[in-house]
Order: structure tokens, then sequence, then C-alpha cells
């Protein structure tokens, strides 16, 4: 048997090394498919499939609140929650919860701005992890606030004190407060829920289980994270009834918090569905857009062994004829195919290596684990499996086919072997249909992302993105906040007014404004009531996107004042403040009569009154894909927050002021770190950088497909034209002329191209839902998407097949008057 | 005509034809003879307007070919020519019928008259029966009777044909002689070629063709017509 096997491979290999041209395209075509399907799936390995990396990962679930009446879900929960749950939900053994802030990193070198986590002390314990080095958080580590000791990241650790083992003990200064390093994290540790771009690098312990003396111990404060860990033998919906339950109790118990109007609930899900977010649909599109390409790349590979079989009924006659069983033949082509696949398989996967590389890094601004992404023993086992599937995919139907030769014409005439043409051609044809219908679905699926694209791009942002620099600074509050540098509003104001005269000299600078935060960054909202109209008892108070920015904001930004005027430069007066609403708000709360003028209360019944001054226009505050929200602009001389954006627009290319601007901004305090310092532009491409990576890469296979499809259609047609000169010639001696024989071997390319085409687009019609929830601004059937694509895999097409035709109408009609 | 067939191959020129000087004359019947490679498809295939590549002049029907573009030789072609293949050359996934079809199709012909012409044919060649089969489904002789109503479909005045017994049993070769015959005395001018000289007696003339020259039987050359 073995034995067998060795010969078969033996003459696999010798009968490819003799047709190196077509070994070459048969490899390249399946590296291609093979390597994209690998590279997709090690993504898709990272962050569906690989489990976390915590103790029994399984047992692990997040908890959310939703409120239904402001259709907001996955919201946080406050420290008075927290403790109902352990208390309440039995089905969790135990819950920890994370509060995750920016921090002020001094000391050690460079101030940086860094990402922490204030967890509560059992947090590591129920993630199950262990540090390298130290301890973790104990009893001792309560302080009653935020304790003054902390855990860093294994890369901190490498980047601040170079992997010193000495550095538990340290101090560092987060925030200003000084704290001590109990221990470093293993490497690869990650907090779940991280965005790629920014690890957490810090925790501190908090205090959660007391009641007393929390300076966020409010019902209503929701600022933590919770996960959980089931009970041994508990299950998630034990825990999700046992949270309904818990809810019932809750609106008894506190009836003005948990307001019936607002539909509070609590959501569970498994730990790993929250740490994935809502990227699995746009992954498993394009794992399904690489199998496609796979696909293409099978079928041509099958039409050129097809083509190769012509040239060899007369060895697999002899064969036959020598009393070679058919299933010996078909094996000893499998082999030949498979070694193909193996081979393109190898190439592949170092194309994927090669390409999960690009793909981390591309994904890593908004993909969940993307750091994780890498080729491991999964991936190879997939890979062995593609090749596999594909070896025997494509060389089945081509070993079938050509061990099935009429002996006796094969071996009596030399000549063209007429038998076994009609099911080949009938095989081929149907290929180039099929892989037609797939190239056109894999276009439709880009040509709507493309589409969408350019109309998010094309969005009215409300402002003027060119030459706007934008960076972010964080004035330090440390635990005990009263002693701090920035505690009070003046010392904030003489802050910024500094920075902002500094930045105001740098050359090449024309207007800074500052903001509570930029535009295309998220919510930030407040609750507010209009004088004169109480709010309904059984209606949600109404909200609006809440700003803090400095007077000349608007000009900055190049926000168009509609009515009115802008913010006034000095402070609100203790009698009240003023305010800048939004066309939206304007329209949707003040109708019919004049908002000039008008008083509205924020924040809640204690609040402060604020007097409309002017209407500005809308602004895309949340992303582009949402439209402008009701939006409340308040003088940041009157609420200048620890965190404020800087917005400079500079007189040319914003991102050459970026060094000197951060420097004025740092000159202003030394110990400032100044962060996200990036373009408009930059911040807006990123804000799409989601989609970017599944257009992209959607675009990158889609036109795989079209030159893999148009190359089996034109190897197709080539191998049938040379199959047909003699009846060509013949055709020319009977008078046909070069336009016939064009409109001819067209006319054969381009009947199975439109079969295709009409294949693909009722696959594309069928498939478009699973795109939906990529798509903006058009529907899913996009008529417009569907006839360009159509129009678009035609004209390659046809070019596919004039080639071939042009070369036909070359034929030497006398072919026909020779003897063979 | 008179002229000259050669090809470039490589440094060297090799000639196909040589200084072949012959007259037709509208209503002949004549027989083109010579041994294998001297010469005569290509003749016959300049005579046909299939091939461009010669030099000299060739006067058909008061035309200067030689003088002609392509494009309006295989207009001459297909007004005037008729072609007979030693191989049938029966288009295989045609039937009968699409096979007749095809000149007339290439003629720009009305779909109505196209299928009246070729109903008169099949009538004409006996052959109504065979007119929806195959030609695998056919013996020799039929096909080649196709292929002959084939080449006179679209009413040539010179019906040019290669071989055309070649692949036949005798009785059916004589068919086929007398078949052309016929469309002789009813005007249609014949030239074949053939290594028969049973066949070549059918004609008024014979000329011989040897490595590209036309000889005299004797071997000498000679200038026909």
């Amino acid at each position: 048997m073995m034995d067998v096997f060795r010969r078969d491979l033996r003459f696999a290999a010798r009968s490819l090394s003799r047709s190196p041209a077509f070994t070459a395209i048969a490899v390249l075509t399946l590296a291609l498919g093979i390597g994209t399907n690998t590279a997709i799936f090690s993504v898709v390995n990272a962050v569906l499939l690989r489990p976390l990396a915590y103790r029994e990962p399984g047992r692990l679930i997040s908890i959310r609140s939703a409120l239904d009446a402001r259709a907001a879900q996955g919201l946080p929960s406050s420290a008075p929650e927290y403790r109902d749950y352990r208390r309440e939900v039995p089905a969790l053994q135990d819950i920890a919860a994370v509060w995750p802030i920016n921090i002020n990193l001094t000391g050690h070198g460079e101030p940086e701005r860094i990402q922490a986590a204030v967890v509560s002390t059992n947090y590591f314990s129920v993630l199950g992890v262990a540090p390298v080095l130290g301890r973790t958080f104990g009893p001792e580590d309560d302080g009653g606030r935020i304790g003054y000791v902390t855990l860093i990241s294994y890369d901190l650790w490498q980047r601040r004190f170079g992997g010193r083992r000495d550095v538990i003990g340290k101090s560092v200064r987060l925030d200003d407060d000084p704290m001590t390093i109990i221990g470093v994290m293993p490497k690869g540790f990650r907090h779940p829920v991280e965005s790629g771009a920014s690890p957490m690098d810090v925790w501190a312990p908090i205090e959660l289980a007391n009641t007393d003396s929390n300076f966020i111990d409010f019902r209503d404060m929701r600022v933590f994270d919770l996960f959980g860990r089931l009970a041994p033998g508990a299950t998630l919906e034990q825990a999700s009834a046992q949270f309904e339950a818990l809810r019932g109790r809750l609106a008894e118990r506190y009836p003005d918090v948990y307001l019936t109007s607002l539909g509070w609930r609590v959501d569970v899900a498994p730990l790993a569905e929250r740490v994935v977010g809502d990227v699995r649909p746009a992954l498993l599109v394009l794992l399904g857009a690489v199998g496609f390409v796979l696909l293409i790349g099978c079928a041509n590979v099958a039409n050129l062994l097809l083509a190769r079989a012509t040239t060899r009924d007369r060895e697999i006659a002899i064969r036959t004829a020598l009393g070679g069983g058919r299933s010996r033949l078909v094996r000893q082509l499998l082999t030949e195919s498979l070694m193909l696949a193996a081979i393109g398989g190898a190439l592949g996967l170092a194309l994927a290596v090669w390409g999960t590389e690009a793909l981390g890094r591309l994904a890593a601004l908004h993909l969940p684990r993307a750091r994780e992404i890498g080729v491991d023993w999964n991936v190879l086992g997939f890979t062995a499996v593609v090749v596999l599937v594909t070896g025997i995919g494509f060389g089945l139907i081509p070993a079938l086919q050509t061990t099935r030769p009429d002996l006796q014409s094969v071996l009596k005439d030399s000549g063209r072997g007429a038998s076994a043409g009609a099911p080949r051609a009938r095989v081929r044809g149907a290929l180039v249909v099929a892989e037609v219908a797939v190239a056109l679905v894999l276009l439709t699926g880009a040509g709507l992302l493309l589409r969408s694209f350019e109309r998010l791009l094309a969005v009215e942002t409300g402002f003027n993105p060119d030459n706007l620099l934008t960076l972010q600074v964080w004035l330090p509050w440390p635990n005990e906040a009263e002693k701090g540098r920035y505690f009070t509003q003046e010392q904030r104001l003489a802050f910024y007014d500094r920075a902002v005269e500094k930045v105001r000299q740098v050359p090449g600078v024309r207007d800074v404004a500052l903001t509570s935060r930029l535009p295309l960054r998220g919510r930030n909202n407040t609750r507010f009531t209009i004088e004169g109209r109480a709010p309904a008892a059984d209606k949600p108070p109404p909200i609006a996107e809440f700003r803090s920015v400095t007077p000349s904001y608007f000009e900055t930004m190049q926000i168009a004042i509609l009515r009115g005027e802008g913010l006034p430069e000095l402070a609100d007066s203790a009698s009240g403040g003023t305010a800048v609403i939004n066309r939206r708000m304007s329209e949707r709360y003040f109708p019919d009569d004049d908002p000039i003028g008008g008083r509205i209360q924020i924040f809640g019944p204690e609040g402060p009154w604020l007097t409309i001054r002017g209407v500005v226009g809308d602004v895309r505050q949340i992303g582009l894909d949402e439209p402008p929200f009701e939006e409340l602009y308040v003088s940041a001389r009157s609420n200048a927050g620890q965190e404020m954006a800087m917005i400079v627009r500079t007189t040319g290319d914003p991102e050459s002021r970026a060094a000197a601007v951060t420097n004025a901004v740092r000159s202003a305090d030394p110990e400032q770190p100044v962060f996200a310092v990036m373009s408009m532009d930059r911040l807006m491409a990123n804000a799409t950088a989601e989609r970017r990576f599944s257009l992209l890469l959607l675009t990158l296979f889609a036109a795989i497909a079209l030159v893999l499809s148009a190359i089996g259609i034109y190897g197709v047609m080539a191998y049938t034209t040379t199959q047909r000169r003699h009846e060509i010639g013949i055709r020319l001696a009977l008078g046909a002329g070069g336009s016939d024989v064009l409109r001819l071997v067209v006319g054969q390319g381009m009947r199975m191209v439109l079969a295709g085409l009409a294949g693909g687009l009722f696959g594309a019609w069928a498939l478009s839902r699973v795109l939906s929830s990529q798509l903006f601004g058009i529907t899913a059937r996009d008529p417009v998407t569907f006839v360009t694509v159509a129009i678009l895999l035609g004209v390659v097409a046809l070019a596919a097949t004039w080639f071939p035709a042009q070369r036909a109408t070359r034929v030497d009609p006398m072919i026909s008057l020779r003897s063979e | 005509m008179n002229l000259d067939r050669s090809y470039e191959a490589g440094p060297t020129r090799t000639y196909g034809l040589r200084r072949i000087n012959l007259e037709i004359r509208e209503g002949e019947f004549l027989t083109i003879m010579g041994p294998s490679g001297a010469g005569k498809s290509t003749l016959l295939s300049i005579l046909g307007m299939l091939d461009n590549a010669w030099t000299g002049e060739y006067w058909f029907l008061d035309q200067a070919v030689h003088e002609l573009p392509a494009k309006k030789r295989i207009e001459l072609n297909k007004r005037y020519i008729g072609f007979v293949f030693q191989k049938y050359h029966l288009i295989d996934d045609l039937t009968v019928y699409e096979n007749l079809e095809i000149p007339l199709s290439y003629r720009d012909i009305r779909p109505k008259e196209r299928a009246a012409i070729v109903a008169e044919s099949l009538d004409r060649f006996q052959i109504v029966g065979k007119k929806d089969l195959y030609p695998s489904q056919l013996s020799g002789g039929q096909q080649q009777l196709v292929g002959v109503a084939r080449a006179v479909i679209a009413g040539p005045k010179l019906l040019l044909a290669d071989e055309p017994t070649g692949n036949l049993h005798s009785a059916q070769g004589e068919e086929i002689m007398e078949l052309f015959t016929r469309l002789n005395r009813q005007g249609t001018t014949i030239v074949q070629v053939t290594h028969s000289e049973r066949n070549a007696s059918y004609a008024h003339r014979t000329i011989h063709l040897h490595d590209g020259w036309v000889v005299e039987p004797t071997g000498q050359e000679a200038h026909a017509g």
C-alpha cells in the first residue's frame, strides 16, 4: 500500500514538473486562495474561537444595564447595585467591578497618559489570574477610597522599569498620588474588554463592600463594568432569572431611581461574547468571502486540470488498456491534485503569516483581541483541512472525467479525441458559470461596503475638519482631590488659559478652542428641564449631548451660528449661566417659539439654570453614522473639567504643528501629559476604522475574485477556441467574416457569463442581508450597486472572452483544407 | 492568374507556388493533380480567396483580386465561391439542416428565405430524411453529399473541391463526380484537386503541379490556359 502511494507520489511529482507553467499557475492560484483563508481564519480564531485566557473562562459572564426608554444598552452599574447583585444573585459565585479610567503617570521618565482600571479587590481572583511578581490586592489594601497600591502590566514593567525585579515596593505617581507597586501581571494578561489601541497598564483597588464613606456611592452613578463568575453548576439562565427577580425588588425599594418609564433591566451574557462585541458578523462575512475566493480558485484549477486531461487521454487510455482500474487511476490523479494543494497550501501559509501580521496592525484600532492574532495549531489544522478538502474538491471531477475516455476512438485515432469533449466542455462551462456567480456575490458585497463608505465620508459633519489638530489633556485628580493642584475651577482655568495662550503663539496657529469632548468621540449627555414645562411623570426626562466649550469653539470649528450668538467671554454669573443649543434641539423643543432667551435647567433638579443665547448648526458628535442628536453647549469658563480636548486650526498641515503645539501645552505644566495628538482627518479616519477594515479586505478579496474569474473565463475560452480552430477554419472557408467568428466565440463565452451573472445576482440578493448591519445610507439590495458590479464583471468577462475570440479570427482557414 | 506564393522560413524564402500562369474559363471543369506537397491545396485556397500571401496577378470575374483588400476578397468568396473538403468538415455539433444553413447565415440572408433555400437544397440532394441527423449519424458518402450541398447552397459560380472523394469508396465517389458533372452542366465552374485519374477524367482539362510549378504531364514546364 505504502509502495503504491509512494509510486503515485513519484509519478505525481514527475507529471507536475513536466508541465511547469500549469503547475505554477495552479499553485499560485491555490496559494492565494488558501493563504487568504488561513489569514482570515487566524483572525477569527484569535477573536472568536480561542477561549479567553482566564481560569475556566466559560463560567465568566458580563453584567450590564440597559435603559429601554433611551435605547441604551451595555451600560455600566453603580456601587450600590454591585453590592445588591453580590448579595442577591446566588447563581454567581462572585462579581468583580472595574472602573476604567485614564490616568497620568509621572515619575520614572516622561509623563505619560495611560489606561488604568480601578477595580474591586476580588478582580484578579474572579478572573483567576495570578501575578508573575508580587501579589494581588487583599483586604489590607482597602482604603475606603482608591487604595495607594497598584499592580502594573508586564508591558509597563518592561517599558518603564526595564523589567527589574526590584520594582515591587517602588512608588509611581498616578494623578499625583504616590502609589506603591505590589505586583506585576503576567505577559499577555489583558483586561477582558479593553480596546486594542489602549491596553490597561495599571490596576488600583477600590473598596466597594461598605456603603459608608465611598465617594461614588450613588445608586444612579453607573461607572462600573461588572463581570461575574457563575457558581459551580449554575447556568447563565439561572443568573438571568435571578437578575430579573432582583429588578422587581429594586424597583420597589427605590422607585425614584428605577423609574418604570426608563425601562431599566440587567443583561447577562457570556463574557467571551461581550469581548467580541459586534465584530462577529463582519468577521464571518470576511471568512465567507475568502471561502468564495478559494471556490473560484478551485474552479480555475479544476478547469486547468480538465483542459490538461485532453492531452492525457492517450496516456489514460493506454493505462486502462493495460489493466489500470478506474479507482486506481482516479487515486493517482487525486494524488496529483493533493500535491498541488499541498504546495499551494505551504505557500499560502507563508502568505498568511505575513498577512496575519498586517491584519493585526490594521485591526489593532478596533478589533478586540487583535494582539492575539497569529498562527497557532488551530490555524495550522485549519490549513491542513483546507488543503485536503481543496485537493479533493478541485481534483475529483477532472479525475472522474479523465478516467472515462472512449478507448477505441482515442487509441484508434490520435486526433482530436472528440469523444470526451462534450461532457468536459459542459463541466468547464458549469465551472465558469459558478465562478462568475461567486465573483459577482463578492463584488456586490464589496460594492455595497464601498458605496456605504462613500456615503459615510460624504456625511455633513457640521464643522470644517480641514487643518484641524486635536489633542487631549487630563488634569490629575488625586485620591484626596482637594489637595490636588487642579481641584478648583480657577486652578483648572488658569492652566487652560496658559496653555491656550502658549499655543496661540505657535507659528501657523490660527485659532484655538477647548471642548469637554471631541466630535465623533461618543455620547456624553445630560438630562434637562425647560422652564415652565414640568416633566411628565410617566416619561423619562429629556436628554441632550452636553459639551463644555470655550467661546472660540464655534469659530475654530467653523460651526455655523444660526441664530442669536455664541458663548460669552466671561464666566457665568452667580445668578445664572448661558447655553447654546443646536438646530435639532431648537426644532424639537421650541418648534413654535424662539428659543433665544428661554431657560433650561441641567443636571437634575439641583442643577443650574441656563439662558439660551444662540442656536448653532448640528454636529455629528457621536459618530459619522449616527445622526446629530440634541446638543447643548455651555461655557468652559464656568465648567472647565479635568479632561478637556484642544482643537487648533492651523494654516497648513496640522500634523506638522503637532510637536510645537504639544510642547506649548507642556510648557504650561511640564508634568502634564498631552495625548491623542492627531489631525481631525485622522480622528475621523479612526472613527471609521472598523468599516475601513471590512471594506479594505472585502474589496481586496473581491478584486482577487474578479481577477481569478477573468483568468478562468480567459482560460476556458482560449482552450475552447484552440479546440475549435478546425471548426472555425471551416466556417471561415464557408464565408464567415472576422466579425462572424468574433460573435461566435464571444457569444459562447458571454452565454456562460450571463448565466453566471444571473446566478450571482440571485445569490447576492439572497446573501445581501448578512451585510446590512455594516451598511450606511443604502439598503442591502441597493440597485445601483447590483447593476454597477454586474456591468463591471460583465465588461471584464467580455474582455476575457474578447482576446481568445480575436485570436480565433486569425485562424488560417487553410487549416480546413489540409489533411490532419 | 499569374502569381507566386512563398513562405519565409528563417533567413530563406521557400516557394510554395512558382509562376502559376493559369486561366480558368467560366463554366469550365478543371482538375489539378500532383503529388503531396506540390501546392495543390495552396492553389485552391488562393483561388478561394482564403490565402492572401501571394504576389502577382489574379483576375476573378473581371475583378483584379490582387488590388483588392482582404475584406473585399472575403466578399468575393462569400458571393461566388463554394468549398468541398476531403474530410467533409461538417460541424459535429450541428444537424444536417444547420450545417446547410451556415453559409447562408454568413451571407445575411433572412431566416425565412434561408429556410426555403435549405428546404429546396435538401430536396434537390434527396436528403430531406436526414435533416435532423448529426454528421456522426451519417455514412461517409452521405456526409460528403451534405458537404457538396453545403458548398453549392449559396449558388456559387465557382466550386472548389479538395479531394472530394478521398474518403469515399468508389461507388460513393462516382455519385459525387456525377453530381459535379450535373452542377457543371448547370453552369457552375468547378476546380477539383484529386489523385484519382478516374475522377480527373470527369473534367474538361487537367493541370499538373510539381514542387509548386505547373508542369506538362511529361514533366516539362508549361503555361496552362
